[in-house]
Parts: C-alpha cells; structure tokens; sequence
C-alpha cells in the first residue's frame, strides 16, 4: 500500500511539472496563438485534465476508505481473539481453582476406574446413576473391616459425574461410628462431609445413642424403629423436593441396629424392607454394612439369608486363608444378582480379588498379579 | 503404627506439639488422637503408642486362668499413678478390696538394667563400637526418669509391690460390685454420670478417665441370661467414649457366650486383645518355643485401634509371651521358635504344629 502510494505521490508530482511545463509553454497563454481552434482544443484538454484530476481524487479517497474498513475489521477480529484468549484464561483458572478446593473432584475427571468399580458397574450406562434403585449389602467379619468399601461407595455417590453433580444426595445412619471418623477419613478420600452437610447434600442421623427402652418389649422397638424410618423417609422425600433425584440410603452397621433394638431382628428387617421401599418409591441406592461371622449358628442364620435376598449387590470381605500380611490386607467377593440381558434371562456375576487398604485409596488386584 | 510411617498421606494433619498442653500420661497419636499407656511398656510399643482416647479395648479371658487380672492391674495402676480417675467394676463381693493388689511404679529403669547388662557384654562383640552411643542414651532415659518422673507416659509395675495408698486415695476412684446390681442399667447410669465429667473438646485435653469392667458376663451377675441387655449396655458404653477422654478395658470370658454372642462383642472392640494361659507341663510347646518356663501365659492381638483412619494395622506378629521378669515386671516378647536339631522338614512339620497350637484356643481368631 505505501509503496503504490509513494508511486503515485510521485506521478502526481511528474504531472504537476508537466503542468507547469507546459503552461510555460502554452501558446495560448503565451499570447502567441489567435486561433479560436487551437483555444477550444486547450480548453478541452484542460477540461479533460481536470476530470481525470477529480477522478484520480475520488479514486484515492475511496481507496483510504477501503483502507480504513479492511484495519477496522483486522481490528475487530483481533479484539474478539483476544476476548476469546481472555475467556479461556479464565476459565483454566477457575477450573484449578476448584481443584485445588476440591481434590474429589479431580478424581473425577480423571477417573480412576480400578477393579471395584468394574464389579460394581458404577462404569456402566455411562456413570449415569449406576446403582440407582439397587441394595448393596456390604458383608465384613472380625479379622477385615469392610468399612473402607462403604467408604468408596459414599465418596462415589457424593462425587459422581458431572451432570449429576447438584442432583445426588446422601442419607447416612451412623450406628457404628461418630460424625468426626467419618469427616477425617473420607476427607482423606477426598471428600468433605462437612462442607456437603452444610449444602444439604448430606443428611446425617447419628445413631449412636439410639436405644430402644427394654423394659417394655418388643412394643416400645417397633415404634422406635417406625420413628427412625419416618424421620429417614422425610429426610428423603424434602430432598426430592430439592430436585436431588440421586439419592443414597447408607446404614453403617444393621447388627448394632440390632443391639439397639434388644434383638428383636424381626423388627430390624422391617425396618429394612421398609428402606427397601425407598428404593423403587425414589429410585434410591441403600448401601447397609453388615457382619458376617455372627450369624453363624441356628438362631442367626435367618436375619443374614434374608438381607442378602434383598440385596442386588453383595460385597463380602474376608481375610486371607494363609493369614493377614502388610501388602494384601484381604480379598473381596462381589456378587451381582438381577442384571437383565437382552434376551430377557438374569444372570449373576460373581468378582474375586485381593486388596490392600491406604489413607487415600485402596489398591484393588487379581490375586498374584501385585507388582 | 510402622504401615502409617511408611505410607504418610497429603491430608493428615500436622498436629503441633504446642497446641495441646501436654499433661501426664498422654500422647498425641497420628489422626487426631491421644493416646494414654495401658501400664505395660511392651504393649504400648505394640500398639503404636497405647489405648486411643474415646476408645473401647476388650480382652478375652482364660477361663482357667487369671491372666486379664494382669492387664487389669497395670491398666488401672497407671491411670491411678498419672492422677486419672477409674471407675473399676467387677463381679467380686468386695471390689475395693482388687485395690490393694495394684502394682507400684518403679521409680526408674535403673533397677532392671542390671539385668539386662551381663547380657549385652557378650552380645555385643560384634557391634562393639556401638555400645559408647547405648550406654548414652540410657543415661538419659535415667536422667529423665529421676528429674521429670511424674511425666513419664508410661511405667514399668513391680507385680509384688502393693501400689502406695497416697495414689488410691488421692483422687476418685469409684468401685462397683456388679453382683449386686439386678441389671446393667444403674451400672451405665453410673458410667455415663463419669464419663460426663470429661467431655471432649477440640484441641485441648484437660482430663483422663479410665474404666476397668471385669468379667462383665460373668454367670454369678443376675443378668447373665440377658445377653442383648449386656450387648446394648456394651454399645451404649462405647457411643459414650466416643465423645470423652476416656478409655474403658472391659474383660469378658468368651466361652461362656454362644459364638454368635461371643463374634457380636469382638466386633464392638476398637481393640480386641485375648490372654491364654500356659499349661506348666506342655513338653511338646516347652521343646518348640525357647524360654518356655519363663513364660506365664500368651496374648494375643486380634484388633488395633484405628480411629479416624480406614487402613487396618497389620502387626508383624499377633501372638506375644507374657513373662514376668525378675518375677517382678510384667514382659512381652515375641515368640521364638527353638532351635530344632535335624533336618529341615522336619522344622517345617513343628512350625506347623507350633502355629496350631497357638491358634488352638476355642473362639479366638485365627490369624
């Protein structure tokens, strides 16, 4: 562009010595000439001068014009770049600001999918709800803890996938342990109780004072356990209210329930069937830890048949038969009733693999395959 | 307590030294906890540091033995040596009585070094250069215990010396005959207006309690065919620790229980220890295990408290001796195996009886 201006700025010089030149030269003006054709020819040609002369003049003008419109529009579209940049910026900060607060979430987006969720098939139907209106019966005994799989589930049902992120809930009846052991340890998981109680995304009932009278008998348990059930059910149906249409049921230890009740476990089974009623009303999960080995004997057996028939998912930890080490903490045993395949026939899956317990995870693997 | 050294997580808090006044007998622990001694140094060491604050520890007696009297005494022995408040109950007619068989403190190490020393002349010929920097360091642990004695988290107990009066009676020590009580309901009551006097607060630990329950199903209570009022008393009484300073040793005898009843109670234990005693004439165990006669009975450890954390604590050996050194201190020591003259195979045929045997006992876990 400056070039071909500078190249005009030129001609236009040219032309004006031109001009010049022949002024000085013109014999009209000179006085010389006398002839009427050759002063009309001068007078055309001078016309025509000035006509190109206003031509070039409208020419260059449009020409700075165009000029002006094309570095408007560069301008624009760098501005709009920038904003663009701007956003992005903004955007990655905001990002790992949240997962700087909240590490769970960073699980999440690069989620780890090791070997208890496969069993489960929380990775089926695309992370979507994938416990949804289903009972999981965790089974322990003396020698391992099943706790830590409760654990995993609570974490999991807190921090699901990002669609259903404000959507999912959780109702957690606290039997064994205080609110605080909860708060420490999944807050090591990456999950803080405390914060999502004060979202009211967690409703917690401690439980652990909770003592059915004995003196009356089994008349004073079953309202006990009915007004548990109320208060749970009002927890759930003022949290459907809230939209929070992913809701989790978790009892952590159904044989202190029942303790709680003097051992009348027909009442607790009640209780149980009762929840089990949230489940199809709300389409909630019901998580419940139970302990295995003491229900071995007659008078037992019943109570542990019965809630396992209620269940669709069975996790069962057991120790080692050759005894505990420090690198393999147990194996665990996952069962999956009722899954319908496309042909309409259920069939049930059954996992097996060992596991080793840390602060922030567990380490899942087939047996032998410990690196 | 070496699985949570190894594997330190990110998110466990750093607690400060300063940020809890530090009174008699208590430790901080890792995950927020406190921990006071169960009055048998070896134990502590086994456990990571001792009995976590708001934490139940039961123990499976011998029911021909009188082993958990041991455990009982040093326990209750120690609270009482730190200034703690006990509330002791037990099925006996007269419980104070229990008091005067208490063990005493002994002052200092000093007095069991001895012992000790002849030894390591011989053993350490090879790490002769070594024995400058130990004898050093146990000065100082003897310098410690003569200047700042009442500081020491936990004492060595001379089993024949009776403990001094002045710490029975210096502060509140409440006992109960569970004989007399028709139910356990006055027993809780009782507990629970104890235990209120020490409620946990953040950060700071002003007090300690401890609570010894002995034989608490014993069949001479009135309410030994209630086994779901003594469960729900037992859940009660571990809901209450929860939330105070205190720690409850409470020993039971299994075999009077159905198995079913016996697995409910383990499982209510934060920590679930069982003794066994030894039979004086067992030549087959007496050839399998060296300083057979010096042993007094096995304890074995089938829990380990862990408050405020999922990984489960896995002990390099669950089985113990129990030997009274000197006749005097109460000793836990790893069991070893005697040397066996012959082939391997068969060393390898007595491991396995050895294993058997120590894991033989009706209604303890096999681990």
């Amino acid at each position: 562009m400056d070039f071909e201006l500078q190249k005009r700025c030129k001609e236009a010089e040219e032309r004006i010595t031109i001009i010049s030149e022949e002024f000085e030269q013109d014999p009209f003006i000179m006085g010389v000439s006398n002839d009427a054709s050759i002063l009309i020819r001068a007078i055309r040609n001078l016309s025509k001068e000035k006509m190109s002369l206003a031509m070039e003049v409208s020419e260059f003008l449009q020409s700075k014009i165009a000029e002006r419109a094309s570095a408007e529009e560069a301008l624009r579209l760098a501005m709009m770049e920038m904003q663009l940049q701007i956003q992005r910026l903004e955007r990655e900060r905001r990002r790992n600001c949240t997962l700087a607060k909240i590490p769970g979430e960073r699980m999440d987006l690069r989620r780890p999918c090791n070997l208890l969720d496969q069993a489960l098939g929380l990775e089926e139907h695309g992370g979507l709800k994938p416990l949804a209106g289903a009972v999981v019966l965790i089974e322990d005994c003396v020698e391992t803890s099943g706790a830590f799989v409760l654990h995993h589930l609570i974490k999991r049902s807190l921090s699901p996938s990002s669609l259903l992120l404000n959507s999912s809930a959780l109702v957690f009846i606290a039997f064994s342990q205080p609110f605080s052991h909860y708060d420490r340890v999944l807050r090591k998981l990456g999950c803080n109780l405390s914060a999502q109680r004060e979202n009211r995304r967690l409703v917690f009932f401690d439980m652990l004072m909770f003592q059915c009278p004995d003196e009356t008998g089994g008349k004073a348990v079953e309202a006990g356990l009915a007004s548990l059930f109320q208060k749970v059910q009002d927890a759930v149906s003022s949290l459907v209210a809230e939209e929070k249409n992913c809701i989790t049921v978790v009892m952590d230890d159904v044989s202190l329930m029942e303790v709680a009740a003097n051992g009348y476990s027909d009442d607790v089974l009640n209780f149980m069937h009762y929840c089990h009623t949230l489940t199809s009303d709300f389409g909630c999960t019901l998580i419940a830890l139970n302990h295995e080995d003491i229900y071995y004997g007659p008078e037992g057996s019943m109570t542990l048949l019965q809630m396992e028939y209620m269940a669709d998912v069975l996790v069962r930890t057991e120790p080692l038969a050759t005894g505990s080490a420090a690198d393999v903490h147990g194996q665990l045993t996952i069962s999956r009733r009722k899954i319908p395949e496309r042909q309409g026939i259920s069939r049930g899956r059954m996992h097996n693999f060992h596991f080793r317990v840390k602060e922030n995870n567990v380490e899942y693997f087939y047996p032998g395959t410990l690196s | 307590m070496d699985a949570m050294k190894t594997r330190p997580s990110s998110f466990s808090r750093n607690v400060p030294s300063t940020s809890t006044p530090q009174i008699p007998g208590v430790k901080t622990g890792p995950n927020g906890t406190a921990f006071v001694s169960s009055g048998i140094p070896d134990l502590d060491k086994i456990l990571g540091g001792g009995f976590s604050l708001g934490s139940l520890v039961i123990v499976m007696e011998d029911p021909e033995a009188p082993h958990h009297m041991l455990l009982l005494r040093n326990f209750m022995s120690q609270g009482l040596v730190h200034n703690q408040p006990l509330l002791y109950a037990s099925p006996a007619k007269d419980p104070k009585g229990f008091l005067g068989t208490l063990p005493s403190p002994v002052s200092s190490r000093t007095e069991k070094s001895p012992g000790y020393e002849p030894v390591e002349d011989k053993g350490l010929r090879i790490a002769w250069q070594y024995k400058k920097y130990f004898h050093g360091s146990q000065q100082t642990i003897n310098n410690q215990g003569a200047i700042e004695n009442k500081h020491e988290y936990g004492h060595d107990f001379d089993l024949r010396k009776p403990l001094q009066r002045q710490f029975i009676t210096a502060q509140k020590v409440e006992c109960i005959s569970l004989q007399d009580c028709p139910d356990l309901s006055a027993v809780r009551d009782l507990c629970a207006a104890f235990l209120a006097q020490f409620p946990r607060k953040d950060g700071s630990i002003s007090s300690v309690a401890r609570i010894a329950i002995q034989s608490l199903c014993a069949p001479e209570c009135s309410y030994f065919n209630r086994e779901w009022h003594m469960l729900s008393f037992i859940k009660i009484l571990r809901s209450m620790l929860r939330s105070t300073n205190a720690v409850a040793v409470v020993t039971f005898p299994p075999s009077v229980l159905s198995p079913s009843f016996s697995k409910r109670w383990q499982h209510m234990a934060d920590a679930l220890l069982s003794v066994r005693a030894i039979q004086d004439e067992d030549k087959d165990l007496a050839k399998l295990l060296t300083g057979y006669q010096d042993m007094v009975g096995l304890l074995s450890i089938h829990k380990v408290i862990r408050t405020n954390t999922q990984v489960p604590v896995i002990l390099e050996a669950t089985t113990f001796s129990m030997k009274l050194q000197k006749r005097r201190y109460l000793a836990l020591e790893c069991l070893n195996q005697a040397p066996v003259d012959g082939s391997s195979g068969s060393l390898y045929s007595t491991s396995g009886s050895c294993s058997i045997t120590t894991s033989s006992k009706p209604g303890s876990l096999d681990f």
